[in-house]
């Protein structure tokens, strides 16, 4: 039984992670690589934390994935610069009483001034399923964001990049791909593509778009293939707070809500 | 453990260099010798081999460039990029202006400034006489590199492999000057210098299972007398001539993305061998001699050659593999000798004018029937080829024509035109009847420079309508007249490429490619009782590639691509798909340290939808592996300069691949699905 346990993790994991992290990110369809603006780039692309010049936080809320109250997700995540880089971490809760996993993140992200921005995180996964026990692992990602021009940014991710395994059976931990751009032609609207490729699936596009309206209220779409999603948000301004919300439809799973809330001190 | 190890020195590199980083040099300053970029030149002569004495030949010319001031027509051609039109322009331009800065070159009619970064690597401009005072030795140069799977194959396991899993390489040249260095003759055939020079090179190689270190060595002692215009070689050495029908060496450059130039091929005559194909090349002593308008060369070689022998001690197949690990390869080792005589007179009458007669004469110690050849060689083969091309500031012309001992006679001819600066424009026939065989050719055709059993056209044509664009196409129709490996019957087929290059701003471009291939194809299928079946059917390749590039400051360059395969078939097969992405960074984070890094994600129907990525590698290497499965691969390639004088190389890599138990086949077999490789290169120069 313990060996079935084990060979659930890696799944599980990836189950977790395919929900994406961050309001903003969910309702652009999960194309969030180029972007990584937010604490959130702890999760998505630790080189967005090269990005972030004042201390953040937020915190984002899953109450019931697929209408299923069982599927519940707590997220927090913080980014705070540190002279030569900034770092970030986040902390994230899935499931509940009977099978809980529980992803925590350190990363560091710097920008290098010529237009690049690098990043790396380590992260512990864990996994525990009452009366059965638990396990865990460390697994690296790395980040790479790109500005090519004021108004064009690519960024790439590698997750799981030394390929680890969990469990007696070695079971091998996913390896995701992510390669994306952001084009911003105004100040206040972007349009995000991106593509992703887990080692075990088809590859994945997404693509969202944001609309801002008096600096304090944003507009959110997205879609992905692989399963079809389709998605939406909000985010309201005020100050150094944001709320925002996000919800996904999956084409047969049905919705997915999720809210935020988040805070930048400064610009 | 590796693959932690090389994520923290990413790590390290990284984050513990910033301060560096925010001020690195540009790349010019950076003394590291990184290969220049290549890929659309070499991606297809790489596919599923390598081109050792191509690799060879082009890392020799970064680290010894050619002097724009001196070089011959012949040599200036061998720059990836240069045509023969362009390299006539070059000699004509220099007879009444020298180059006083490769910028100067801009100056010549057909050279861009895209093109000039290219071919920038490769060239130099010599210096009027910096005299030093002979004898003297010039330069060292010793390259020692190191290999290793980091998993176990098959033929480790169960003792297939005789030696052990490292793959070792060592080379060493030097070149010593008797006499004074002064500024190279211009227009010298054969590229004679004014000082007299000896240069000697010995290059040593084992590859993974092979057991002695030694297993393959090479060497010359090569000696240049411009009082007489001549040059000496003594011990390995290959000989390129004409459009090579009758002398190549064992691969050369193919259809590529330089639609114009690749066509072409014009030999530069004998060259000293230091590459590791490990059986086309001559073993003896060659002569080069030039009398104002007149080239002779001369040559004899005496070698073992490495091939299967059948039942009755007939050679059916030389080795190209040179590979030496099991009791069955051992067997192929030095199984006939080869006796060769040959030579070439060239003479240039009138400026532009080159006429040339090539010819060899080959003698076994065994018969030889090759099985890919439809009659007997025997113990004996020759070649006799005639050459003549005419080049003028828009146009060159050439032909070779080449008959064998049997009679059977080949031929090339092409045209070059460059009417205007901003198109240019090349088409070229090729006829080798099936019983045509001339085993040190290697030709421009679509059967990997074998030339044999092939007829065909092509034209090519790129086009510079404005700055910033360009777009470059080939159209190549063939015929394969008798049986050959991809048809049971005579068979026909197309290759078509389209290729644009577009500067959407000062740093960032984007490529789009679309390559359809058109050809037959042996494959297996199962009919509708489960039956396998051998089917000859016509397979339709197309892929579409997708390439940003994004050069910030020149401290880093970004590359991302995508590519989309499809493999359809005429009959009984379902089409196949691939599909491909990656990523690649490279960039200088210390002033004297270079990392080169790729992350490629894959996903095919089957290996005949594989997809291929051009990698970097350690200098005097290219790997272009064939991706196929779900997968997703990664390299680091890591260089510094330890001190002047020494480079320090490092590259790891990992291919991950799901739902595999095993990767690969036979003894090369490894259980798992991961295969890691470490390599380490030391270069020492004085």
């Amino acid at each position: 039984m313990c060996v079935a346990l084990l060979m659930l993790v890696p799944f599980a994991i990836a189950s977790a992670q395919n929900n994406g992290r961050g309001s903003k990110a969910i309702a652009l369809g999960n194309a969030f690589v180029a972007i990584a603006d937010n604490p959130w780039a702890v999760a998505c692309n630790p080189a967005g934390l090269g990005q972030l010049a004042s201390v953040s936080g937020a915190v984002f809320f899953v109450p019931r994935q697929f209408e299923l109250a069982e599927l519940k997700t707590t997220s927090v995540a913080a980014a705070v610069p540190l002279g030569p880089a900034t770092l970030g971490v986040s902390v994230e809760q899935f499931g509940f009483e009977l099978y809980k996993e529980t992803n925590a993140t350190i990363a560091a992200g710097r920008n290098f001034g010529w237009g690049l921005s690098a990043g790396i995180a380590i992260n512990l996964h864990r996994i525990s399923i009452d009366r059965y026990g638990s396990t865990g692992r460390l697994t690296v990602d790395f980040g790479l964001l790109a500005r090519a021009q004021d108004d064009l940014t690519f960024g790439f991710a590698l997750k799981n990049a030394t390929a680890a395994t969990i469990g007696q059976t070695r079971e091998r931990l996913p390896q995701t791909f992510l390669l994306g751009m952001r084009y911003a032609p105004w100040s206040d609207f972007l349009v995000t593509l991106e593509a992703e490729k887990d080692n075990r699936y088809p590859f994945i596009l997404k693509g969202g778009i944001e609309q801002r309206f008096f600096e304090i209220l944003s507009l959110r779409i997205g879609a992905s293939s692989n399963p079809d999603k389709f998605s939406a948000g909000i985010g309201a301004r005020y100050s150094i707070i944001e709320f925002a919300y996000a919800g996904y439809s999956h084409q047969q799973l049905g919705w997915t809500h999720q809210v935020e809330i988040s805070f930048q001190l400064g610009e | 453990m590796l693959a932690r190890i090389a994520a923290a020195v990413f790590l390290c590199v990284g984050f513990l260099s910033g301060a560096h980083g925010q001020t690195a040099p540009a790349r010019d300053t950076a003394r590291v010798r990184y290969p220049p970029d290549l890929e659309n030149v070499l991606e297809q002569v790489t596919l599923d081999a390598e081109d050792s004495q191509l690799i060879d030949l082009l890392a020799r010319l970064q680290e010894d460039p050619l002097d724009v001031n001196s070089a011959s027509v012949e040599e200036l051609q061998q720059v990836p990029g240069i045509s023969s039109i362009l390299a006539f322009n070059i000699v004509a331009h220099r007879s009444k202006t020298r180059f006083n800065d490769l910028d100067d070159l801009l100056l010549v009619g057909g050279m861009t400034s895209d093109l000039l970064l290219r071919v920038r690597p490769f060239v130099r401009v010599g210096g009027l006489g910096t005299r030093i005072a002979g004898p003297v030795l010039t330069r060292v140069h010793l390259r020692t590199r190191a290999s290793e799977d980091l998993e176990r194959r098959r033929g480790f396991e169960d003792g297939t492999f005789q030696g052990s899993p490292l793959k070792l390489y060592s080379r060493l040249t030097a070149g010593f000057v008797i006499g004074d260095i002064k500024r190279k003759r211009p227009n010298a055939p054969g590229g004679l210098g004014e000082a007299s020079s000896v240069d000697l090179g010995i290059v040593t190689e084992k590859d993974a299972g092979e057991r002695k270190m030694t297993d393959f060595i090479a060497g010359y002692v090569a000696a240049t007398i411009p009082s007489i215009s001549t040059r000496f070689i003594l011990g390995d050495f290959a000989m390129e001539s004409a459009e090579g029908l009758v002398f190549w060496r064992s691969a050369g450059l193919s259809k590529s993305t330089e639609v114009i130039a690749s066509v072409r091929k014009n030999g530069v005559g004998i060259r000293p061998y230091l590459s590791t194909n490990e059986n086309w090349y001559f073993r003896g002593m060659a002569a080069e001699a030039s009398m104002d308008w007149v080239n002779v060369t001369l040559m004899y070689s005496d070698k073992p050659m490495h091939g299967t022998r059948n039942d009755e001690g007939v050679i059916t197949n030389f080795d190209n593999s040179g590979l030496f690990r099991t009791a069955s390869e051992l067997s192929r080792r030095n199984q006939t000798r080869e006796r060769l005589f040959g030579g070439r007179l060239s003479a240039t009458p009138v400026d532009g004018m080159k006429v040339g007669m090539t010819g060899y004469q080959a003698r076994f110690t065994d018969a030889v029937e090759l099985s890919s050849v439809s009659r007997l060689l025997g113990r004996t083969a020759a070649v006799v080829g005639w050459d003549v091309s005419y080049t003028q500031r828009w146009f060159n012309i050439f032909a070779e024509l080449a008959r064998d001992h049997d009679n059977s006679t080949a031929g090339v001819a092409g045209i070059l035109l460059k009417p205007h600066e901003t198109a240019a424009v090349s088409c070229a026939v090729r006829s080798f009847p099936e019983r045509y065989v001339s085993l040190h050719s290697n030709v421009f055709g679509e059967s990997g420079g074998v030339a044999r059993n092939e007829s065909g056209a092509y034209i090519g044509l790129a086009l510079r309508p404005i700055s910033g664009f360009s777009l470059s196409l080939y159209y190549d129709q063939f015929r394969f007249p008798w049986k050959s490996s991809s048809s049971l019957f005579p068979a026909a087929g197309h290759d078509v490429l389209a290729f644009s290059e577009m500067r959407l701003s000062a740093r960032l471009s984007l490529q789009l490619q679309y390559k359809e291939k058109r050809k037959n194809d042996l494959g297996v299928s199962t009919d509708a009782l489960g039956r396998e079946m051998r089917v000859d059917e016509v397979r339709t390749q197309r892929n579409y590639r997708a390439t940003v590039e994004l050069v910030s400051s020149r401290a880093f360059r970004w590359r991302s691509r995508v590519e989309l395969v499809s493999a359809s078939y005429s009959d009984s097969r379902p089409r196949q798909k691939g599909a491909l992405v990656f990523q690649d960074i490279r960039f200088f984070p210390l002033p004297r340290f270079l990392i080169d890094a790729r992350v490629i994600a894959f996903q095919t129907d089957s290996y005949d939808s594989r997809v291929y990525e051009f990698e970097s590698e350690l200098s005097g290497t290219l790997y272009n592996p064939a991706l196929y499965g779900r997968g997703l691969r990664w390299y680091l390639l890591a260089r510094l300069e330890v001190t002047p004088a020494v480079d320090l190389s490092v590259k790891y890599s990992q291919t991950l691949k799901d739902g595999v138990k095993k990767i690969g086949s036979g003894s090369g077999e490894i259980l798992g699905d991961r295969e890691r490789r470490a390599s380490v290169q030391m270069d020492v120069r004085f």
